[in-house]
């Protein structure tokens, strides 16, 4: 670029930026070439260009005004960045607990508005499925769809074990999908994997990456995670390796190199917040355990009732099983609840004797609580998982709301309307609460334990989130010797579970194994344990899985927070 | 009717590359050339709208603001950006003469010790001076985020920044020139000049943006430090009242809490880095019809030639550097060079000059002239008013808030 007169040194380099503009003014800058004029249509446009670029474009969410709850600031924040900053294709990090599920949603919702996002495809672990859907329905106002029914544009949901899988699998990879979501998607890191090839045989022009946990023990997955949503951004493997390294991230003095590096142009690709950023605070959860020694009678119908469900599982086809595991769970809700089960599969003696037991002992010490609690001027709500052992104590507890999935919605609203404004009591089976504010009610009976922890988080959820602003008060009944008295021992002993921050349980759970299912473990544990002893190692066995699980949770997350920085500017 | 300005810049944007469109109510019909098709990933013929409810029931792609297809159409004209030449209309007024002239240059740019007079008859030609017009992009901390609009129109010959009255006065110049013209020269340290002023203008800038979010950075900080202070003390509570077993869990916690408290404030201080880039949109170069006047500045016999423009739109001279130092400083005639107060500084007042006699003028009596302010102006704000674009005229430079929301930086994909 020889010209007349010298540019400062230094202004060379700026002067590459005039580049395209300086071949644009015709014949170069020297003599006897011809200059182009200005053309005056080009100028308006590149006016006009600027200002759509200024205007508010993703700041302004279409789609906000019709949503049914109002989302966090970070949420909002965290969905523009990955709208306009990242161009759909972003890793949401949060800590758990922090609702990514919401910022996927907010992204989702805004892109399907724009008609951006007709083709979207849901993949999230099995347990999660009716979650993502309850959630996009009742809070974006998304409607859903699965496998098998009528699509309809609706988002299809499916789990990442079905989707691995043929048949599911040879439907899904051939579409042009818009935008995929992909729930734990540290399931899909590796790229030798089901899960990994599979993510990688799908096609999207929008990719949304879930994880809490983007990198574990590897640097490896970092790049993997990364690679998923924006190829080549950290170059290639090798280069990667060379880069920074490829000892565990937990050798000491062999921390990875460049981390900063790193940090910024994982940043460019990952939002994560954590809970120390966000003015998010929820109040403690204080949990108590009363352990309930049942009657005579009661205990003996227990142990005839769980021993010939032992002796039939072992035996009979898995549709059978789920029967007899549905029995069990019901038995230790009441035996009330169990009796017209039992009556149906033609266990006569046992369903005749659980119908006289109107009165277990866990419901002596439920009415001696409420006593306590509503003397002292607290709301409660309490829960149980069946119907019949609704029925049953709302027969016992007179002036208590009762409310359950059957109501129609304009009753389901009058009782939350009884509850806030004048019952002390809210009787309920798992539908309370969805959607709906009970913040004004901070204490919490479990009247039977579901053999899901997830259930259990569920049910806390609905009085401990955002806007609690007292202390959550969780007393659970728990019959003496019975499966839910295990579950409950290895829950609390191994994990913690009343202590963990809201979303750390599926974290660990998902550690155990890719396709862990708790209630399903204890049920197999259960059948396949000689005695009540054996069933009580076996417990112990699981429960040793999910404190190790738990150990390497913690472990990572230091990892994470080591490597991803919060939303730094690309 | 499409009521929305970005839908309407991408119809035009569509029909400039070559595609069609018409209108259907309050919806398009749009056929895309390939290249297009292509770049926004869409189909050939396809119905578009701003209204969301139309979408909705007529199946249309909804385009508005914030549609990334938007923003890589804005993207995609500012790349190519807006580069040309105009050459401004000689005004049909009769140009001053030899008088106005002489008196004119002598008023703009007053000699130390010298006397400009002109040395032979006007001449015409076109002046360049380059306009320069680019985003910058202030980056604050991760969330906060600023665009401006920045402009600099810079006379090429004597590469200095022009005053904000003669840029607007130009922006106002008609301009219907419609031959190709020969390329001026000397344009690079024209622009490398108008880049480095908008460069270091940014940095004032962002100093200043970046006080503004200070506020941020503390209450960030401050809320993080808190939140570990208040973590690290419920732990080391827990510790107190626990068993050897629950203890040793707890005190692998607080080491792994500490060092996260110190990654994440580290973290936060980094996050609050600010930073700019500027990226250029425009380059016009204005051929401004000018009278070129020779003259001789004078000091007793000694003649120093120079020449000057007198840019005829505006009714002043363009302006100039010192011949000898290309500073932007008064012109001295010195006894051996014309130069300016850089080259040519006054010397310093003896004791005996530092008491004049009474009566006589300072200088008079040998203490040196007092300095006279360099020409040098701080960067000039930009004219409000921008010209109708039917004028064909060089259209202004545009005054942006400060506090406008940012954008992300324009890169080329």
């Amino acid at each position: 670029m020889a010209d007349g007169r010298t540019a400062r040194s230094g202004e060379w380099d700026a002067l590459e930026l005039y580049a395209s503009l300086l071949a644009s003014l015709g014949g170069g800058v020297g003599a006897g070439s011809v200059g182009a004029l200005v053309d005056e249509r080009v100028s308006l446009l590149v006016d006009e260009a600027v200002k759509v670029w200024s205007r508010p474009g993703f700041d302004t969410f279409l789609s906000v005004p019709a949503l049914r709850f109002t989302p966090f600031d970070y949420q909002l924040q965290a969905a523009r960045s990955a709208l306009r900053r990242m161009r759909g294709r972003a890793i949401l990090a949060d800590e758990v607990g922090l609702g990514k599920t919401i910022e996927a949603g907010l992204i989702l919702a805004e892109l399907r508005l724009r008609g951006l996002a007709g083709r979207t495809l849901v993949i999230t672990p099995a347990g999660l499925v009716a979650q993502w859907r309850e959630e996009l329905e009742r809070k974006f106002g998304v409607p859903t769809t699965i496998p098998g029914q009528d699509a309809d544009r609706g988002v299809l949901v499916v789990s990442l074990a079905a989707a691995r899988r043929d048949p599911l699998r040879s439907q899904l990879t051939p579409e042009s999908w818009d935008l995929i979501i992909v729930d734990e998607a540290h399931r899909v890191r590796a790229p030798r994997s089901a899960s990994g090839q599979l993510i990688r045989q799908l096609r999207s022009r929008y990719l949304l990456l879930l994880t809490a946990t983007p990198v574990e023990n590897r640097l490896q997955d970092l790049y993997e995670m990364v690679s998923l949503v924006a190829p080549g951004l950290l170059g290639t493997a090798a280069q990667f390796r060379a880069a920074h390294g490829t000892a565990p991230l937990a050798t000491p003095g062999r921390e990875p190199r460049n981390v900063a590096a790193l940090r910024k142009q994982t940043a460019e690709v990952m939002i994560r917040h954590r809970r120390s950023e966000v003015s998010v605070l929820l109040p403690q959860r204080l949990a108590e355990t009363i352990r309930v020694e049942p009657s005579g009678a009661e205990r003996q119908w227990y142990a005839d009732l769980t021993a010939r469900v032992r002796a039939e599982g072992r035996t009979t086809t898995s549709a059978q099983r789920l029967t007899l595991r549905s029995v069990a769970k019901l038995a230790g809700s009441s035996p009330a609840a169990a009796a017209p089960t039992l009556a149906k599969i033609g266990w006569d003696d046992l369903a005749r004797r659980g119908s006289l037991l109107t009165a277990p002992a866990k419901v002596a010490v439920l009415l001696d609580r409420l006593g306590r609690f509503t003397q002292a001027g607290h709301k409660v709500l309490v829960f149980t998982a069946f119907r019949q052992t609704l029925e049953l104590l709302t027969d016992q507890v007179p002036g208590a709301a009762v409310y359950h999935g059957s109501l129609p919605r304009a009753e389901k609203e009058r009782t939350i309307a009884a509850f806030r404004d004048e019952a002390q009591v809210l009787l309920s089976t798992e539908s309370a609460g969805e959607g709906r504010n009970l913040q004004f009610c901070h204490v919490m009976v479990n009247m039977d334990l579901p053999w899901n922890p997830m259930q259990i988080e569920q049910r806390l959820g609905r009085l401990h989130r955002v806007g609690q602003e007292h202390d959550v008060l969780l007393t659970n009944l728990v019959a003496s010797g019975t499966i839910e008295e295990q579950v409950l021992r290895v829950l609390e002993a191994k994990i913690n579970l009343f202590e963990l921050v809201v979303g750390e349980l599926d974290m660990i759970l998902g550690r155990v194994d890719d396709e862990f299912d708790f209630e399903t473990t204890v049920f197999d544990a259960f059948v396949a344990s000689a005695d009540d002893a054996e069933f009580g190692e076996r417990m112990a066995a699981i429960g040793d899985d999910l404190a190790r699980a738990r150990t390497d949770y913690l472990a990572s997350r230091a990892s994470i927070d080591n490597l991803v920085s919060e939303e730094v500017g690309a | 009717m499409i009521a929305d300005p970005a839908l309407e810049f991408w119809l035009r944007h569509v029909a400039a590359d070559g595609g069609l469109w018409e209108l259907a109510g309050d919806s398009a019909y749009v056929v895309l050339p390939g290249q297009l098709r292509d770049a926004y990933r869409l189909p050939e013929e396809l119905q578009v709208t701003a209204d969301p409810d139309v979408a909705r029931e007529e199946g249309a792609t909804l385009l508005t603001a914030g549609h990334p297809v938007l923003a890589e159409a804005a993207d995609r004209v500012l790349v190519a950006g807006d580069a040309g030449y105009l050459v401004l209309d000689r005004p049909a007024a009769v140009p001053p003469g030899r008088d106005v002239l002489q008196a004119e240059v002598r008023e703009a740019f007053p000699a130390d010790h010298g006397r400009i007079d002109l040395s032979g008859e006007p001449a015409f030609v076109l002046h360049p001076v380059v306009r320069v017009g680019a985003l910058v992009t202030y980056e604050l901390s991760a969330e906060d985020r600023f665009q401006e609009e920045a402009e600099r129109w810079v006379d090429v010959p004597s590469r200095r920044e022009l005053p904000a009255a003669l840029a607007r006065s130009l922006s106002k110049a008609l301009c219907t020139e419609r031959n190709v013209v020969p390329p001026a020269e000397n344009l690079l340290p024209a622009i490398g000049h108008a880049h480095r002023l908008m460069d270091s203008a940014s940095v004032s800038r962002r100093a200043v943006l970046s006080a503004e979010v200070s506020g941020g950075f503390e209450a960030e900080r401050g809320r993080a430090a808190a939140y570990y202070a208040d973590t690290i003390a419920g732990i080391e509570r827990r510790l107190v009242a626990s068993t050897p077993d629950r203890a040793l869990v707890l005190r692998e916690r607080l080491r792994a809490t500490r060092e996260e408290q110190a990654r994440r404030l580290a973290e936060i201080a980094e996050k609050y880095e600010a930073r700019h880039v500027i990226r250029p949109y425009r380059l016009h170069v204005l051929l401004v019809p000018a009278l070129r006047v020779a003259a001789d500045v004078l000091r007793g016999s000694r003649r120093y030639p120079m020449s000057f423009d007198w840019l005829l739109p505006a009714g002043v001279y363009a302006p100039v550097r010192c011949p000898s130092c290309l500073a932007e400083a008064a012109l001295v005639a010195g006894k051996e060079k014309l130069g300016c107060e850089v080259c040519l500084p006054p010397k310093p007042p003896t004791a005996a000059a530092a008491k004049p006699a009474a009566g006589i003028p300072a200088s008079a009596a040998g203490k040196p002239a007092p300095v006279k302010p360099a020409v040098t102006k701080p960067p000039a704000a930009p004219p409000a008013a921008a010209p109708k674009p039917s004028q064909r005229r060089a259209v202004p430079p545009k005054v942006r808030g400060p506090q406008q929301k940012a954008r992300p930086a324009l890169t080329r994909r």
